[in-house]
């Protein structure tokens, strides 16, 4: 390797010499040079590797990866993220057409599609971030971080919107069930937040970290939002916060709780 | 032996021969053990984290470009298990800091590991870990600053700088010892 010299740099040729010779195995010649000390100090011979003895191990594990989960974790990056937006666009057609909310033909089209486009667009960038591939660098944590608040982000931004035109046939909680409306929204946005969740936890190449969980509650908020948005008819803002927005919250602490047992499972 | 490049392995991999995935086990294999033996106690078993990095790197394998440099790819891949292993560890508040006795220091090729060498060493361990990677990659994995860039995910000035404070950290210490 020529190494580069860069402003500061107190290495020297001796340097480049020192790190070729380590890394070929053969005893390098330090004189008073820091750098080459540093990097002689540093350096630790490749223990033994047991070529013959690890491949065969590998073969057994390609050959666990041959079922259709196998497979589906070796679609390439953008297949696996297609895979979780059609799950979501998927809910969206379920809800849509099979349990429409009441006001859908009178709700504004534009608005409407522009919170469901809001929600699968947010979907989307999170389960990049949750399927962001090995090979590439990691995306910094703030970038995680926010992308697995859209969850929460977007439907709150969706409820603070200015109020649609009253029509007809929106309706608002009838009085004594505010509660039980509200929290038959929450466990019907968790319902609908499967399929996403499925489909993310079938490509997944690693076991999730924390942040990758969060990231995955995003994607399955979002699902769950792009549900409610379609199926249910109550404007009230109220109403929004407790029974749609939390759907978010609820499911990152169910996904946090399910990966703190499995680390505590022996691996 | 086969002759072939890394990229035309792994292109020859894709389209479904295993013989040069087995090819290239055996040349990267030997390297990335290095690479996780400096990173990680000595109580870890390397072994077992270099198949994780071949499980990935066909779990990947239809990610891959053909005539995209493999050895960035490869590193990078090892790089991310290893951060990853590397939390697990510390979420098991577990002895983090690198044992040099146990890291082949019997077998330096008979350089005697001198007080200034500690002193070198435990400097190394005491920098900020993404200018210790930054060094790595390129004096022990002999890539160039472009592809180091690319696998730590910065700007090229970006590791350009986190070399130079490493090497003013280490010159720092050196006086101090001096």
């Amino acid at each position: 390797m020529g190494a580069e010299r860069i402003p500061g740099d107190m290495s020297t040729t001796c340097c480049d010499e020192t790190a070729a010779a380590l890394r070929e195995g053969r005893r390098p010649a330090v004189g008073d040079c820091p750098t080459c000390a540093a990097l002689v100090a540093a350096h630790a011979p490749a223990p033994a590797f047991d070529a013959a003895g690890g491949l065969a191990q590998l073969e057994l594990a390609l050959a666990a990866e041959e079922g259709w989960r196998g497979r589906a974790r070796s679609l390439p990056t953008w297949a696996r993220v297609g895979l979780v937006v059609g799950a979501v666009l998927a809910v969206g057609a379920l809800n849509a057409l099979v349990m429409p909310r009441p006001d859908l033909g009178s709700y504004p089209t534009l608005r409407l599609l522009g919170i469901v486009g809001a929600f699968v667009a947010g979907a989307w960038a999170a389960s990049v971030g949750a399927s962001w591939p090995l090979q590439r660098a990691p995306l910094p944590l703030s970038t995680r971080v926010g992308l697995a608040l859209l969850g929460v982000a977007l439907p709150l931004a969706a409820t603070l919107l200015p109020e649609a035109p009253a029509t007809a046939d929106a309706c608002c909680p009838p009085p004594g069930m505010f509660g039980q409306k509200a929290f038959g929204c929450l466990i019907f946005g968790c319902l609908f937040a499967a399929p996403a969740l499925l489909a993310l936890a079938l490509v997944a190449r690693t076991r999730l970290t924390t942040i990758e969980g969060l990231l995955l509650a995003g994607v399955g908020a979002l699902t769950g939002q792009v549900a409610l948005t379609l199926h249910c008819p109550i404007v009230d803002e109220t109403h929004q916060l407790v029974g749609h927005v939390p759907v978010g919250v609820l499911l990152g602490g169910a996904v946090c709780g399910a990966l703190a047992l499995l680390e505590l499972r022996p691996r | 032996m086969d002759d072939a490049s890394d990229e035309a392995l792994m292109s020859r991999y894709v389209d479904g021969d295993p013989a040069a995935f087995a090819e290239l086990f055996e040349r990267y294999g030997p390297r990335l053990t290095a690479l996780f033996r400096r990173g990680l106690p000595a109580h870890v078993d390397v072994s077992d984290l270099v198949q994780q990095t071949f499980l990935q790197i066909h779990r990947a394998r239809h990610d891959y470009r053909p005539g995209l440099p493999l050895r960035p790819w490869v590193v990078t891949i090892a790089l991310n298990l290893r951060r990853k292993h590397y939390r697990v560890l510390s979420r098991a508040a577990q002895e983090l800091v690198v044992d040099p006795s146990d890291s082949g220091e019997t077998e330096r090729r008979g350089l005697e590991r001198s007080e200034r060498a500690e002193a070198l060493h435990r400097a190394l361990e005491e920098l900020r870990p993404n200018q210790r990677e930054v060094l790595e990659l390129h004096w022990f994995e002999g890539l160039p600053f472009a592809e180091v860039a690319r696998v730590v995910g910065a700007s090229l000035s970006a590791v350009k700088v986190r070399a130079h404070r490493a090497y003013e950290a280490l010159r720092k210490t050196l006086d101090m010892e001096a």
